[in-house]
Order: structure tokens, then sequence, then C-alpha cells
């Protein structure tokens, strides 16, 4: 019996505390941590509005959309998290660091 | 204050909470481990909305994959022992325009009058039907093969940029 409001908000406060990450930590692996609890907030919101379909479209059957949708967003994630890492591995190996700030090489 | 109500307060404090200590934590696993612990919140709140395959897929994939990845990038990247200073310049501007966008989705939630109701009670018979139809619809599930294309192309690149570099 809660209402939906409550899942999203707590996703757009989840979703808050990742960008707050992404915007203000040094080392890259906290940054990608940090995507992955944006991802993850993103995901409760679909999966949230896919379990109160029939509440917010009456008349309507049950449809389980959203939460394909989240399962192709975490299969997404999962390939994205990987790719980054190989990068950023690649990275340390040339500049032996993995801070944001330092690797400015094609900044002006 | 119903049982649900006082799970889903438990769940959501925890999640919201673990998420604040993968931001703010002085040492980097400190992050991973609070990161695991708001995949798993994240992971019983699916198991309450009836999204049981997911809540599986979930730790499957976020806990069980995508921390360890992270775990061993960790311990490739390692520079020394203590990892020192944690953030940069002060980020009050930043905090504040997060804080913003943070109040702009809560004011647009709270806004609307969202209609009361139960949660659906979908199953993964229902999450099939959706991915690869039935006799009324086609599914998804040319989506399917799209991400497992992407999959494979992903992982093939990752794999290629870690090698070690050969011998002439």
């Amino acid at each position: 019996m809660i209402n939906i409001a409550y899942w999203l908000i707590f996703s757009s406060l989840l979703f808050a505390i990742g960008a707050y990450g992404v915007l203000t930590r040094k080392n890259a692996i906290v940054v990608l941590m940090c995507i992955e609890i944006m991802l993850n907030a993103a995901n409760i919101n679909l999966v949230a509005f896919s379990s109160y379909y029939t509440t917010l479209h009456p008349g309507l059957a049950a449809d389980a959309s959203g939460q394909v949708f989240a399962l192709f967003s975490i299969a997404i994630a999962a390939a994205e998290v990987a790719v980054g890492l190989a990068i950023l591995l690649e990275v340390y190996r040339r500049y032996q660091t993995i801070d944001v700030d330092k690797i400015n090489i094609l900044r002006w | 204050m119903t049982w649900e109500l006082f799970v889903f307060l438990f769940l959501a404090a925890s999640g919201l909470a673990s998420a604040l200590m993968v931001v703010r934590a002085r040492e980097i696993v400190h992050s991973v481990i609070a990161l695991a612990t708001c995949f798993i919140a994240v992971a019983c709140m699916f198991v309450m909305l009836s999204a049981e395959f997911l809540a599986i897929v979930q730790i499957l994939v976020y806990v069980g994959a995508v921390v360890v990845v992270i775990l061993f990038g960790i311990m490739l990247t390692r520079r020394g022992i203590m990892e020192g200073e944690k953030r940069t310049r002060s980020g009050v501007i930043r905090a504040l325009a997060v804080l913003a966008l943070a109040l702009i989705f809560v004011g647009a939630t709270m806004s609307i009058d969202w209609p009361e109701g139960e949660i659906d009670d979908t199953t993964n018979e229902d999450v099939g039907r959706t991915l690869f139809g039935d006799e009324d619809s086609s599914g998804y599930g040319l989506i399917v093969l799209l991400i497992g294309i992407l999959l494979l192309v992903a992982l093939l690149g990752g794999v290629f940029l870690a090698k070690e570099e050969e011998e002439g």
C-alpha cells in the first residue's frame, strides 16, 4: 500500500548521491562506482513504474516491460564497467596515475 | 506505520546511507563494500516490487560480477599502500548543484497526484512473455540478441584493451 511517490523520491535521492560522487571524487574507479549507483537509481525508477502499472493505467493488464528494460540496463551497465576498467588499466599503465585531475592531456 | 512501509524505510535508509559511504569513505575498499551493500538493498527493493527475477539478476551481475571486477581494478591500479587525499578542492558549489537537482526531482514528484493502489504481482512468466512474446505480441527478443552482440563486443574490446604489450 505504499504510494509510488516513495519509490520515485528514493530513486531521485540515490541518483543525486551518485551524481555528487561523480562530480567530487578524484579516483576514477570511485567515479565508475558512482555511475553504477546512478544506473541503479534509474533501474529502481523503471521497476517502480512497471510494478504500479495497473494502478497508473486502470483497466489494463499488468505489464512487465519496465522490468525487461531494467534487465537490459543491468546488462549494459555490466558491459560498461568492464570496458571502463579496461580503459583505466591502460591509462594507469601509461601515466602511472588514475587521478582524474592529472589525466588532462586533452585539455586546452 | 505498516510493516511494508517500515521495511521500505529501512531499505531506503540503508541504500542511501551506503551510497553516501561510497562517496565519502576514506579507503577505497570501504567504498566497494558500501557499494555492495547498496546493490543488495536495491535487490531487496526489487523483491518488494514483486520483480524477483530482476532481484536475482541484480545480485548475480552487480554484486557478483561488477563488484569483483572493480576490486580487481583497484588491485591493479594501486599506488603504494596509502591512497592519501580523497577529493578535489572544496565541492560546495557542486554539492549545492546536486542538492538543487535533488530538490527539483523531489518537488516535481510530490507535485503530482499519484493514484493509490497495490503493487502488481508480476511473475517470471510475465517477464518471459514480455521478453519473447506469445501469440498476441512479438516480445523484445531482437533486443536480447542485440544486447548479446553488445556484450560480446564490449568484452572483446575489454580483453584487447587490458592485454599486456607484446615484445616487438
